[in-house]
């Protein structure tokens, strides 16, 4: 029983098995393939597909004379230009390996025969023979040549008048750049293109050739040594003219010399290197070559000029070739270059392998310092600098972010519909979901100073205590006063106050010092008659009933003054009762002067409505406040008003009053238009501490307060029968009485405060 | 911000300002302008007085009226009120039988309220130590003590040593620096509510 081994797994498997009985992969996978076999894949479609035609044409199976002119131009040309780069390559940093450039290049009469070819299916390619694939170049190089010879001889068919001048002048210069003879131009080729022939040792020369390709012990006996080859090859050009059959299969060139070539910097090879490989070379050059291949004797100098590679280093075009290979079929594969092959199969170079592109004592110096890229990957040997903290704060955010995942594959899907249908890779490979990363977290420490620190201690401390419940103090309920204490308080200050009106015996004597206020008072009121005889004096009144009594003695004693001097008062009442007052007052105080005529020296006005208002406009103007008496007669047609037009025209002012808010309007509104006049008030006791600063700044000349007042002007001016002592003793022995009281009250209330701290803490 | 209302406003900043500038510059052309106002503004004070008295009745009639709580004190209000208005319509203010309302019934009674006043002052100064024992306390039951000897005159006697005499002019000063203080923040706070009306900031005219 026969076996087939599994190509997938290696096991072994019964012939007659299509798939692999442990891996299921297909045991002949040509059989399988759907490449292969595109009429399995149709029998799977289904039918709508069929009809659609196949997915995807094979290329193999496409005739060139299918594809559109200009895709078949590009096709041409881009394959020619990989050749050419790859010529390059090997006749700037190799010349000893590269080919005959007139090998490469064809010549008129290779021209002659591509043109012949074109028309022509092409050969099937040959086992041992230049690789099929190569000849595809040549083939494609000639047609690109003939495609050239093509346009040039449709282009000759037009007249010269009508191309344009930058065309003409184009072609002149590529006709005298043709017409110049290669050995003229080769003398601006520098020679430093050509690898010095240095000495070398072994040791010195890396390993990486060898690694690049490990034969085996035939192939290493079938094939001779690479210098030797090169040797031979070089000699046989020499000899005769080589035909591209006999220029070895690029088994020597190192798969990356095109990337290599790609990164040489266009100014070492300017343009020199480009014309000589498409200009023909002369024998003498080739001679050249051969003689330094030949003279240098070191083909161990191979490895040291071409430059590493690795498998990123891959052309784009050997990938190509590697699809094509697959679509072409079995015998295409075969026509691929054994070092390609094995270049495919083996691993990525190690970073040992990789030598520089450049050699080093042809760098400049600049560039020599500044070390091989290969060096400067090695990041681990080189220790970390570190970056000042201020340098580092200052990083943009992206340099200390991380980076966003990156897909290492290309996002090769095709996109199936829609305007975009056929191009692969429209789609963002990379999803915005996957480039989220979490933001930067930044330690940001914030400097703050030990006074900030405080205030923010205190702000904390506030905010804590707002939110911090504080209990409440239970407060002791005020309760009200017992009625049996209000009740023998009233009982005790009524007896006392009847026992001192009763007894009239005061509990010291009459007062023998005045203040200094009271003194003033006394005596400016009673000099007014010195001053202006029969004085107008406006009486204010703006009192209430309730504290008439206080001052009611004081304001009789002084208005009757007044009359003694036969004076002309005008009251001139502010509240609503006041007018009643002072009519009761005035005729009280006439009684003590039998002689004034009362009603014919003395006018009672009437209410004088808005206060401060009225005041303001009775001090402004006298006729406008007031228009008529308390009897309805017309006030200024009266005795004393008669000539009044201001408030200049009295000679004094005597306020009767009960507050001090309200003195204070009177003083402020009158005393203004009233200056220099007598301004005298009497008052009750209470509004005293605020007329006392009135008197002693000189705007009020007097002021008598309360019942005190009234006692002392009574002292001050004698008359017989006004002293009131038993008014007097009952007010000494009252306030003694309140006195006590309180005293009494004080003590008690400390007394039991005592007790009950001792009842609540006995030890102290 | 929106003015509730500007026209009272204006009114008001207007001739609060022709008054004060009539005080400031004593100009011929503001005399008599400011001599309208202030004749206006006693007029309406004294119509603002009788819509007092008008409010007053109203409210002591409307407790009377009330179904629920009524209130019978009102209607001595009510009586007397009208009792005087009648008397005082029909004779005049200042006649005979008119007066006695005021001189004896109204007198009294407020004399009566001052007394009570007395009485009600001196027993919470009784019982103020044993209610609030704090230092405030002790300095008010002393001052009081001193002021009521003081003005009760026993120390105004001729035998009364000049220690005394100082100590009592000393006491003096104090009464009388308070209320200068008192009247110094009245006449700033006065100023300052002046502007503060004139720059329209107040408006007490629109509440």
């Amino acid at each position: 029983m026969s076996t087939v081994v599994c190509p997938q797994c290696g096991s072994s498997n019964p012939s007659e098995n299509e798939y692999c009985q442990w891996c299921h992969a297909p045991l002949h996978p040509e059989a399988t393939s759907g490449v292969e076999s595109p009429a399995n894949s149709e029998i799977d479609l289904p039918d709508w597909l069929k009809e659609a035609g196949p997915l995807i044409p094979p290329l193999a199976e496409s005739p060139e004379e299918e594809l559109p002119d200009w895709l078949l131009s590009l096709r041409q040309e881009s394959k020619t230009a990989d050749l050419r780069e790859e010529i390059q390559a090997i006749s700037s940093e190799e010349p000893f390996l590269a080919p005959d450039p007139e090998e490469k290049l064809p010549t008129a009469g290779d021209e002659e025969a591509a043109q012949a070819d074109l028309f022509t299916p092409p050969e099937p390619p040959e086992q041992g023979d230049l690789s099929g694939w190569t000849r595809g170049f040549e083939g494609e190089e000639i047609t690109e040549e003939t495609s050239h010879a093509t346009e040039n001889t449709s282009s000759s068919s037009l007249s010269e008048e009508e191309l344009p001048e930058w065309l003409k002048t184009l072609r002149e210069q590529e006709g005298s750049l043709a017409q110049k003879p290669f050995s003229a131009r080769d003398e601006s080729i520098p020679t430093s293109f050509a690898p010095k022939s240095e000495p070398f040792t072994e040791e010195i020369l890396p390993e990486w050739p060898d690694d690049l390709r490990t034969p085996s012990e035939e192939e290493k006996e079938a094939e001779p040594p690479v210098s030797e080859a090169i040797a031979q090859e070089v000699k046989a050009d020499k000899a005769s003219t080589p035909s591209p059959e006999t220029i070895s299969p690029f088994t020597e060139i190192p798969e990356d010399i095109t990337a290599w070539f790609e990164e040489t910097p266009s100014s070492l090879l300017g343009d020199q290197s480009s014309s000589a490989l498409k200009s023909p070379s002369s024998s003498e050059e080739i001679a050249q070559f051969a003689d330094l291949i030949t003279t240098s004797e070191t083909p161990e100098e191979v490895p040291e000029a071409i430059p590493a590679f690795s498998e990123d280093d891959y052309a784009a075009w050997l990938d190509r070739l590697q699809v094509e290979e697959t679509l072409e079929g079995e015998d295409l594969s075969n026509q691929v270059p054994v070092f390609i092959e094995e270049g495919v199969t083996e691993t990525a170079p190690s970073p040992e392998t990789i030598v520089p592109p450049f050699i080093e004592s042809e760098l400049p110096e600049w560039l020599a310092e500044e070390g091989s890229p290969a060096e400067e990957t090695e990041g681990s040997a080189i220790p970390t600098t570190q970056l000042p903290e201020w340098l580092e704060a200052m990083r943009p955010v992206e340099a200390v972010a991380p980076a966003p995942p990156q897909t290492p594959e290309e996002d090769t899907r095709i996109e199936t519909s829609g305007p975009l249908a056929g191009f692969p890779g429209v789609l963002p490979g990379e999803p915005e979901a996957l480039r989220y990363s979490r933001p930067p977290i930044h330690a940001v420490r914030l400097s703050v100073s030990e006074k900030q620190r405080a205030y923010v201690a205190l702000l904390e401390s506030l905010v804590t205590a707002e939110s911090t419940p504080v209990p409440i103090r239970s407060q002791k309920l005020v309760t009200a006063p017992s009625p049996i204490l209000r009740f023998i308080i009233t009982v005790l200050l009524f007896a006392i106050l009847i026992a001192g009106l009763m007894s009239a015996t005061p509990l010291s004597d009459l007062p023998a010092l005045f203040p200094a206020e009271v003194v003033a008072f006394t005596t400016t009121l009673n000099n007014l008659s010195t001053q202006q005889a029969n004085p107008r004096v406006l009486v204010g009144l703006d009192i209430d009933a309730g504290f008439l009594p206080e001052i009611r003695i004081s304001a009789v004693n002084a208005l009757s003054d007044l009359m003694r001097q036969n004076a002309r008062l005008v009251f001139l009442p502010l509240q609503s009762s006041a007018p009643i007052l002072g009519l009761s007052i005035a005729q009280e105080a006439a009684q003590q002067v039998p002689n004034y005529a009362l009603a014919d020296q003395s006018v009672h006005l009437g209410y004088l409505a808005g206060e401060t208002a009225g005041l303001a406009a009775f001090a402004y103007q006298p006729r406008l406040g007031i228009a008529t008496t308390l009897e309805g007669q017309s006030a200024w047609d009266t005795q004393p008003l008669i000539g009044v037009d201001s408030l200049q025209d009295f000679d004094a002012i005597l306020l009767i009053t009960d507050s001090g808010e309200r003195a204070r309007g009177w003083i402020e509104q009158m005393r203004p238009s009233f200056p220099e006049r007598p301004f005298l008030i009497i008052s009750s006791a209470q509004a005293a501490p605020y007329l006392i600063p009135y008197v002693q700044s000189g705007q009020v000349n007097g002021v008598l307060t309360g019942l005190l007042g009234s006692i002392l002007y009574i002292r001050l001016t004698p008359k017989v029968g006004s002293e009131n002592l038993a008014l007097w003793s009952a007010y000494q022995w009252g306030s003694l009485t309140i006195t006590l009281l309180i005293l009494l009250g004080a003590l008690l209330g400390a007394t039991q405060a005592l007790l009950q701290a001792q009842k609540a803490h006995p030890k102290r | 911000m929106v003015m509730r209302s500007p026209v009272a406003t204006a009114i008001a900043i207007g001739v609060g300002l022709i008054v004060l500038l009539g005080y400031l510059l004593p100009l011929p052309v503001l005399d008599p302008i400011r001599r309208l106002f202030l004749d206006w503004s006693i007029i309406l004070a004294a119509v603002a007085g009788l819509v007092a008295i008008l409010n007053l009745f109203k409210a002591h009639w409307r407790k009377i009226s009330s179904s629920r709580e009524r209130d019978y004190y009102s209607l001595f209000f009510i009586l007397g009120f009208i009792l005087t208005a009648a008397l005082g319509l029909l004779f005049g203010p200042t006649d005979e039988r008119v007066r006695p309302l005021i001189m004896s019934i109204q007198l009294p009674v407020e004399a009566s309220l001052v007394g009570l006043l007395t009485i009600t002052f001196v027993v919470s100064a009784v019982r103020l130590f044993a209610l609030r024992r704090s230092w405030m306390s002790g300095i008010f039951l002393a001052s009081t003590i001193v002021f009521l000897l003081a003005g009760s005159g026993v120390f105004l006697t001729s035998g009364t040593s000049q220690v005394i005499k100082e100590v009592l002019a000393a006491l003096n000063i104090l009464p009388a620096a308070g209320a200068r203080g008192i009247l110094l923040g009245i006449a700033l706070g006065s100023v300052l509510t002046g502007l503060r009306v004139l720059l329209g900031m107040d408006r007490p005219y629109s509440e």
